[in-house]
């Protein structure tokens, strides 16, 4: 929780809608975010750590913290696999 | 350059002009009949040229197309056209090779939107794939530069609106669009489409055929059992749609909705509005497929584009397809 995410710079991106669509041009693969999920990816910086920005996130929306933890340690685990983020 | 080319043929679509000249007449003529294209009469140049040449002679082969050295080589894969068939791309700037072994070849120079393709007599291959692959899908390439990108997807015109289903393979797209087609909307493709960013964005086709397996004959739509196919090649059955009554084709149309499917095995289809991030694990794999990075990135971006720009569904799709075309026809008029 405490480790800080890092945008891989291959990756491309778009907001649509709320949502997000990434693209790894290098392998092919796409990867597609939900609107939370999508939040989370806006905030990472290379800064703020996963806990930090969970701590955002619960500004933002209704939830509890143990529910989107789990969500955002899901998340981060599948895009950690897919090369679209490492950690400093 | 050949000298024997003696049929040529002027079409024009959505203001481009094509010209094709081939040296075979039964070519030429089956290649007309595949493609449904406006004839353009007296055109003084052409935007897009495509000469096809047919020969038994690998020398002659070599004399018309003659492929860079295998330093250029880009892709190489294994195809089906009823036999394997080894199909190898070589790139050079803005000029494509595709050597497609004991079938053909293709070149294509982008910068001047021409291309020449050969095809080898008695390669054993249906003339249905000349047509596809030498035809077909060299000037769908060549219309990449008049602003037009390919998208995997059949597309129908409902009161007027464009309509793109889309998804993997066997996912129903054809199916799909044949539903609407036998209610008396017209098509536009079954499995091909050119997109070009517009407001609204413009789609484009170039040939009526659409096939339809034949398990989606003998399950949804009987009455195509007594139409005699185009041809018929393993499961797959294909029509031209305008030799066939009451059906109607179109070769552009605006698009307002763009539809993916999930099949439910239920009787009744319904239609969901979805997020268009929704829809990208269908529609990204079948059209942006295993290219350079950098038209990967152009790709994506024209299709996000396209998606900011079209309202999206998701179709659970059930077995009653009269009951799925008035679905659709509800979207369209609400």
């Amino acid at each position: 929780m405490n480790r800080i995410p890092i945008r891989s710079k291959e990756i491309i991106w778009r907001n649509l809608e709320g949502e997000a669509v990434l693209l790894n041009p290098q392998t092919g693969k796409y990867f597609g975010i939900n609107e939370v999920g999508c939040s989370f990816w806006e905030k990472v910086d290379g800064k703020k750590s996963i806990a930090d920005i969970i701590d955002l996130l619960l500004n933002e929306y209704d939830v509890e913290r143990k529910t989107l933890e789990n969500d955002i340690n899901e998340l981060v685990a599948a895009m950690e696999k897919q090369n679209i983020v490492i950690y400093s | 350059m050949p000298q024997d080319v003696m049929i040529i043929k002027n079409y024009e679509v959505d203001n481009i002009s094509i010209r094709l000249t081939n040296d075979s007449h039964s070519w030429a003529n089956s290649l007309s009949s595949y493609l449904s294209l406006p004839e353009n009469c007296l055109p003084k140049t052409a935007d897009i040229n495509l000469s096809l040449h047919e020969t038994d002679s690998y020398e002659k082969l070599d004399e018309l197309i003659n492929l860079p050295g295998i330093d250029f080589i880009y892709s190489e894969r294994e195809i089906f056209l009823g036999r394997p068939i080894n199909h190898r791309t070589y790139k050079v700037d803005l000029q494509v090779w595709i050597d497609l072994s004991g079938f053909g070849r293709s070149w294509i120079d982008l910068k001047n939107c021409r291309a020449r393709a050969v095809r080898l007599k008695e390669a054993g291959v249906s003339p249905l794939y000349s047509n596809m692959i030498f035809g077909h899908h060299n000037l769908m390439t060549l219309l990449s530069r008049a602003g037009y990108s390919s998208v995997h997807a059949s597309c129908i015109q409902v009161g007027g609106k464009g309509i793109i289903f889309t998804g993997k393979s066997g996912s129903g797209k054809s199916t799909a669009a044949y539903s609407m087609l036998r209610k008396g909307h017209p098509i536009l493709a079954d499995d091909l489409i050119q997109l070009k960013k517009a407001k609204p964005y413009k789609a484009l086709s170039i040939s009526d055929i659409f096939k339809i397996r034949q398990t989606a004959i003998k399950n949804f739509f009987p009455e195509l059992r007594a139409v005699k196919p185009l041809h018929s090649i393993k499961e797959d059955n294909y029509y031209k749609v305008t030799k066939i009554k009451n059906l109607s084709y179109i070769n552009n149309t605006e698009v307002e909705f763009l539809i993916i499917f999930e099949r439910t095995g239920s009787r009744k289809s319904s239609l969901e509005k979805v997020n268009p991030s929704q829809v990208v694990g269908d529609l990204f794999p079948v059209t942006i497929g295993d290219t350079e990075p950098a038209v990967m990135e152009r790709k994506f971006n024209f299709l996000i584009d396209f998606l900011e720009n079209v309202r999206c569904y998701r179709a659970y799709m059930g077995t009653d397809m009269d009951y799925f075309a008035s679905c659709i026809e509800n979207l369209v008029s609400r």
